[in-house]
């Protein structure tokens, strides 16, 4: 009966119609736990030092924790383990079809699923968290009850760590049923269970178990909460960066599960752009979306929104070829996500908007000289740091929301068709989770600064940038025809006037940079 | 008279002549089945002729005038065509929620110009809309006198002889305090993309009543209109020159509305994250104050732990960082309400130069509410997307949100001109001595007009 070798090869042998299951002893005990307040009185005995893991079909746990499936002549489908617990129904149906179908196929209407237009989205669902549960002794008692000698589960510690689990003769049979208090209870994981007592499911899936011997009530409830309430939600960006690969899953864009992703993971990138030093928009984003600083500072919001058309993007649209660097795949073959860390993304953001910066400071074209005699530096200085009015300051495109569009768009359109060449996916992870954000931040500044191709190309994009009129509609020494040319900037009309004439801009550059907004200005089907 | 906090009681209880009917037993037994599900399937099935532009099949029964034909229907004792019904009360869900965006851009429109009657009507029927919306979505048709209800087999039942606005009331009534309506309308408000139900799960009081309070709230107008004859003939048949003291203060229309655009930055998915903030900032304070005994203000610190508590376990996905929403939430930043809240909050007995944008205000408010159920309709029928493209690409016609060029994409970018409109009129108000009407719209007619297009609202509410 028993397969192993070694540990378990003296055991004795089991009787006829039981079924023994091979184990795992796990031992888990800190010289400190010899300082808890053992009382017996009030359910908080001194459990064992070790629990065990072990395999069992999701029918058998069921029979042997009471959990039944519901027949009239029944009253409760569930026997009192004397332990009050609430079961939801509801959360098993969902559970149930979720092993059945999988996810997102388990959350489609009846109708959705027979339509067969989404057949593609049907997945396995499996169930790899361990059920807890507490196998009780002879002498535990609920409500007055004791397990039936015959119906116990016997645990045998054979030698290592192994041991043998011996179920009930029995027990493996369909509708077995103890004849007094389920030799099982249930800590964790009801839920899973109770989607198995309403559905057929083939006799043999098993379930990954956790199994703890004569654990008092106390710590039941306590090991209950400690894995269902404690633990802080994590965050859905995190669980993105953790596996970037989810970033080009397909399944999860057709139900819009990649919203959580970039929604998340574009505030965040605001944020650091706000926070760090070394941006260029340090303190200059307009957090709160307070008034009073249209035309100086563009909102959170608007960033949010501009970085999600742009980097944090899937696809332009179907027909087009341009994704966005932090959102889709990447690369001539479209097959992998750029692993960058949230740290890096916002590496990439500065540098890009650093040399931008620094193109415009070493200009004196008209546009730009219009924007530094007309306005007051005092008017932006923040935190003791003056800024170029031709960069960011009162009529200037680039503190409004249609210039931080474009500025995004085009940075991420252009490295985009560029990515092999650039060699995108040769750099990033650079993550180091010891720091601070401010830190990682650093770690990936330096990082991508020594990249052979990445920085030389952004900074030939910046300059040619740099020669764009930035000024808006309401800026100093504007000819008429260049008053109602940026009039067609304002308004929702704007983004993709402006988003036109900078690619054109660039285009007619040459080089590089001409070539890759070229490629852009084809994928996206505009005019040249 | 001082506005008052969203959620507290109101000063004076409309007089007894006025107290609502009562819904009889056999017709709240009948509200009581009501099925959203019922809903959703008929909208499933609807949608192959979206690709046609067309709402419904061309055979629909109901299709055209619905009500002249439930009438003639009855008189010739048929019976509903029950799967047509459904289909029908299912988009009237969608359709509704439009309409009454619009009826609220047209009396925003009207506030603008000075006539504070003709808002002050046209809000209400934004307010009725909205309730019929709501209703709709979970599985209620309102009609002429006779109203529908759907249960869970797709079946149609009548509800006999009570007029269209007392009904659309007692129904919403019913419905917000009943639990299908507690979980559908808190479920519609999504601070920080999370629902606001989980949101209040999470914060370990009772919540059950909040919904009822909303609507007791936010829909005095409705249940006075709707029971009040005297008071909606006052305003909808006698002259207003004769009933409401005028004219508006150009001024505070403008601020009021400026105010009131503020709330609707939409996110990234579209939605209202700014007002749904607010929503839930106030939802807690009542929840904390119902708790202790004491407001946030009397016990900050306890306050800002339970808050610290709450963002432990509700891990918001979007807008602000878990440092903002705390600040937030405790009142260390944007500790002010808006004042579209506290007008929300406010009535009088009688109808006075006030009135047009208190109601306006609720109108807004239970129009967001009606957004969030019909979007949760669409989003639970449709996981990956309604195909309403036909019908917006024919929007451009009808409503004056963009040119004969591109339908902007992602239609959020249509913020942009409200930034524009509210940012150039609040100067105007500000910078020009003697304000007027006529200089409104003489000089920034097309500034007012974007002002008045709250169709958008049902575009991004809808996610679409």
């Amino acid at each position: 009966m028993l397969v192993q070798k070694g540990g378990l090869a003296h055991m004795r042998t089991a009787p006829a119609n039981s079924k023994t299951l091979p184990a795992i002893k796990v031992r888990q005990w800190l010289d400190e736990w010899d300082d808890v307040e053992w009382d017996p009185a009030r359910h908080r005995a001194r459990p064992l030092e070790w629990f065990y893991q072990f395999s069992i079909p999701a029918t058998t746990l069921r029979s042997l924790s009471g959990i039944y499936r519901r027949t009239t002549d029944r009253k409760r489908a569930a026997d009192d383990l004397g332990i009050q617990r609430r079961h939801e129904p509801s959360r098993s149906s969902d559970i149930g079809r979720f092993v059945r179908y999988g996810y997102p196929w388990s959350e489609l209407s009846e109708a959705k699923r027979a339509s067969d237009e989404l057949r593609d989205l049907r997945q396995p669902g499996w169930l790899p968290t361990a059920i807890v549960v507490n196998i009780l002794g002879p002498n535990d008692t609920r409500r007055g009850r004791t397990v039936a000698p015959q119906d116990l589960v016997s645990v045998e510690d054979g030698t290592g760590p192994y041991a043998a689990v011996t179920l009930p003769v029995g027990a493996i049979s369909p509708g077995w049923r103890p004849s007094r208090l389920p030799p099982i209870e249930i800590i964790d994981g009801q839920h899973r269970l109770w989607a198995f007592s309403e559905l057929d499911f083939t006799e043999d899936f098993e379930l990954p178990v956790v199994a703890f011997r004569g654990l008092d009530l106390s710590w039941q409830a306590y090991l209950f909460y400690t894995i269902n309430i404690k633990p802080k939600r994590i965050n859905p960006s995190l669980a993105f960066d953790l596996y970037p690969m989810l970033r080009g899953e397909s399944w999860l864009n057709r139900v819009d599960g990649h919203i959580i992703y970039r929604e998340a993971r574009a505030q965040e990138l605001v944020d650091l752009l706000w926070a760090h030093p070394k941006s260029p928009w340090f303190h200059r984003i307009n957090m709160l979306g307070e008034a009073g600083y249209k035309g100086q500072f563009v909102t959170q919001a608007a960033w949010v929104r501009s970085l999600l058309a742009s980097f944090i993007k899937s696809w332009e649209s179907r027909r087009s070829p341009v994704g966005g660097l932090f959102g889709s795949l990447v690369g001539s073959n479209h097959s992998m996500v750029l692993p960058w860390s949230r740290a890096d993304q916002t590496a990439f953001l500065i540098l890009a908007g650093s040399k931008l910066r620094e193109a415009i400071a070493e200009v004196d074209l008209p546009w730009a000289r219009a924007l530094r005699s007309d306005n007051q530096p005092s008017l932006l200085e923040i935190d003791g740091r003056s800024e170029d009015p031709a960069f960011l300051g009162p009529n200037n495109l680039l503190s409004q929301d249609q210039g931080i569009r474009v500025f995004l768009h085009t940075i991420n359109d252009l490295c985009y068709v560029r990515a092999d060449e650039l060699d995108l996916h040769g750099w990033g992870n650079t993550e180091n989770p010891e720091e601070t954000d401010e830190g990682r931040v650093n770690a990936s500044i330096t990082s991508l600064g020594r990249q052979r191709k990445i920085p030389g190309f952004l900074t030939k994009v910046a300059r040619v940038l740099a020669s764009f009129d930035w000024r808006a509609s309401s800026g100093p020494e504007l000819t008429r025809q260049e008053a109602a040319l940026k009039a067609g900037y304002r308004g929702s009309g704007g983004y993709k006037a402006l988003r036109t004439d900078v690619l054109r801009h660039l285009s007619h550059s040459g080089g590089e940079v001409g070539v890759a907004a070229d490629v852009v200005m084809n994928g996206l089907k505009y005019a040249p | 008279m001082p506005p008052r906090q969203l959620l507290g009681r109101a000063r004076r209880r409309p007089p007894a002549a006025h107290q609502p009917k009562r819904l009889n037993q056999q017709q709240q037994q009948l509200l009581h089945t009501a099925s959203r599900s019922s809903v959703k399937e008929a909208l499933e099935a609807v949608e192959v002729h979206w690709k046609s532009g067309l709402w419904l099949s061309p055979q629909n029964h109901y299709r055209g005038d619905a009500t002249e034909r439930i009438a003639r229907d009855g008189a010739m004792g048929r019976g509903p065509v029950h799967a047509h019904l459904s289909e029908y009360v299912a988009v009237s869900a969608i359709a509704h929620c439009y309409d009454g965006w619009s009826f609220l851009g047209r009396a925003i429109e009207a506030e603008l110009v000075g006539d504070m009657g003709t808002a002050l009507h046209l809000a209400y029927y934004a307010e009725l809309r909205a309730a019929m919306s709501i209703l709709a979505s979970n599985g209620v048709g309102v009609f002429k006198r006779k109203h529908v209800v759907i249960d869970v087999r797709g079946r149609c039942h009548w509800i006999d002889s009570l007029p269209t606005h007392e009904f659309a009331w007692l129904a919403l009534e019913g419905f917000a305090a009943s639990q299908n309506g507690v979980r559908a309308l808190l479920n519609a408000v999504h601070p920080g993309g999370i629902p606001l139900e989980e949101w209040l799960r999470q914060y370990s009081s009772g919540y059950n009543y909040l919904s009822s309070q909303w609507i007791r709230q936010w829909g005095v107008d409705l249940s006075r209109w709707a029971l009040d004859r005297d008071f909606r003939n006052t305003v909808s048949y006698r002259p207003s020159q004769f009933s409401i003291l005028g004219p508006g203060d150009v001024r505070g229309a403008v601020r009021s509305v400026v105010g009131l655009w503020l709330l609707c930055e939409p996110g990234s998915s579209g939605g209202f994250p700014v007002l749904d903030r607010y929503l839930l900032r106030e939802c807690l304070d009542q929840m904390f104050r119902n708790q202790h005994g004491r407001s946030p203000k009397q016990a900050p610190a306890r306050f800002r732990r339970s808050i610290s508590s709450l963002l432990t376990a509700v891990v918001p996905t979007a807008g602000m960082s878990v440092e903002q929403w705390e600040a937030f939430l405790s009142r260390t930043s944007e500790g002010s309400n808006p004042s579209l809240l506290g007008q929300a909050a406010t009535y009088g007995v009688r109808v006075g130069p006030d009135s047009s944008r208190q109601v306006i205000s609720r109108a807004f408010l239970l129009m967001r509410l009606a957004t969030g159920t019909a979007w949760e309709l669409l989003s639970q029928a449709f996981p990956t997307g309604p195909d309403l493209e036909p019908w917006l690409l024919g929007l451009s016609n009808c409503r004056p949100l963009w040119g004969s060029e591109e339908m902007p994409r992602p239609l959020t970018d249509l913020w942009t001109d409200v930034v524009d409109a509210s940012h150039d009129l609040a100067q105007w108000v500000t910078n020009t001595e003697h304000a007027t009407h006529h200089g409104l719209w003489s000089q920034h007619a097309d500034l007012a007009a974007v002002l008045g297009t709250t169709e958008r609202l049902a575009l991004w509410g809808l996610n679409l």
